[in-house]
């Protein structure tokens, strides 16, 4: 009885970060090969070796609007599947609302490396934030 | 044998009743992965999808800033819906607009249109009464005149394989400069989702 109790706990913990959210955002810094440094808060393990950032881009486009383009690789050996969103903020961090963005399902294949992107949804909308969320838990 | 049989009976039945009167409804986030999916339908999140595709290469063209009015007047046609569902299109092209009127590239023309016909039939009569007042009323606003319009289509196709079900939706617009009467942009977004034939109407 006393040995189940911390298996238990393990197996709750476990089942419960199936349900948890990775999300990833700039730090603002330019690396020598132009990708932008991000830092991620993962709290799924699972979910991030199928969703595994490798690098984060960003330009303008259409004049003063940032287009963010982050690649994103998968470790597995099977096809697997991952909801994303985008959110968008200004200078100081308030939300921007898009009419556009929604979680998005997406199927990646084994070892294959697959690039989401997001335009911002007015000239305000500089800085963003990527969530991943687990479709299959 | 019948005296216990009968408040069992009434006891079922108002189990049953209870139950159908104690319904759950929730709210759920309509920009989450809570939301119904149906794979013989269009649901709300394909239309999101479905705008969020096209708007973005657009964005990414470059061709709105390219354009010699800045922000452009554009137009937008109905769009034309050949899938087998009837449902108001408006869901797609409102959220196209939308995004268009937040970039500061374009103004969507609501006071005039096609043969008069102009969406906001208020705000064309108001102008009309300004012009009057202003004296502009017997020149050509060139305001009211798009700089682009946008047309699109919105088809359906439809696949099976043994017990699995496909459709796929696809989004084609065209931006076309009305200065040249050519086309400066087109895209196309697709949406396609799968399921199994126990768990869809086709």
């Amino acid at each position: 009885m006393i040995r189940s109790i911390p298996s238990i706990l393990l197996a709750s913990a476990a089942l419960a970060a199936c349900n948890t959210a990775n999300t990833t955002r700039p730090t603002g810094n330019t690396r020598a090969d132009g990708s932008v440094g991000f830092e991620q808060i993962v709290t799924n393990g699972w979910l991030n070796y199928k969703a595994n950032i490798v690098s984060v881009r960003e330009a303008a486009v259409s004049g003063n609007l940032r287009k963010v383009a982050v690649e994103v690789y998968s470790d597995q050996l099977t096809t697997q599947q991952f909801s994303y969103r985008f959110d968008w903020q200004d200078d100081g961090g308030m939300p921007v609302a898009s009419p556009t963005g929604a979680l998005t399902s997406v199927t990646i294949k084994p070892k294959e490396t697959i690039t989401l992107t997001s335009v911002g949804p007015t000239p305000a909308a500089t800085k963003w934030r990527l969530t991943f969320l687990d479709k299959q838990h | 044998m019948r005296l216990h049989t009968i408040p069992t009976s009434l006891l079922a039945a108002s189990v049953i009743l209870a139950a159908a009167g104690c319904q759950k409804a929730a709210y759920v986030d309509p920009k989450g992965n809570d939301l119904i999916v149906n794979a013989d339908r269009m649901n709300v999140q394909d239309w999101g999808m479905l705008a969020e595709q096209v708007t973005q290469s657009m964005m990414t063209s470059g061709v709105l800033e390219r354009l010699p009015n800045q922000p452009a007047g554009v137009l937008l046609s109905p769009v034309i819906n050949t899938t087998t569902q009837q449902f108001d299109t408006d869901g797609i092209t409102k959220k196209i607009r939308i995004a268009l009127l937040n970039s500061g590239r374009c103004e969507v023309i609501t006071a005039a249109g096609p043969g008069g016909r102009a969406e906001d039939k208020i705000a064309q009569e108001a102008k009309l009464v300004k012009d009057f007042q202003s004296g502009k009323d017997n020149q050509v606003d060139m305001k009211t005149v798009p700089d682009v319009t946008l047309t699109a289509k919105l088809l359906e196709d439809r696949a099976r394989s043994g017990n699995t079900r496909q459709v796929t939706y696809i989004l084609q617009m065209t931006l076309t400069n009305t200065a040249t009467g050519r086309a400066v942009w087109e895209g196309e977004a697709q949406v396609a989702k799968q399921g199994e034939r126990s768990s869809v109407g086709f």
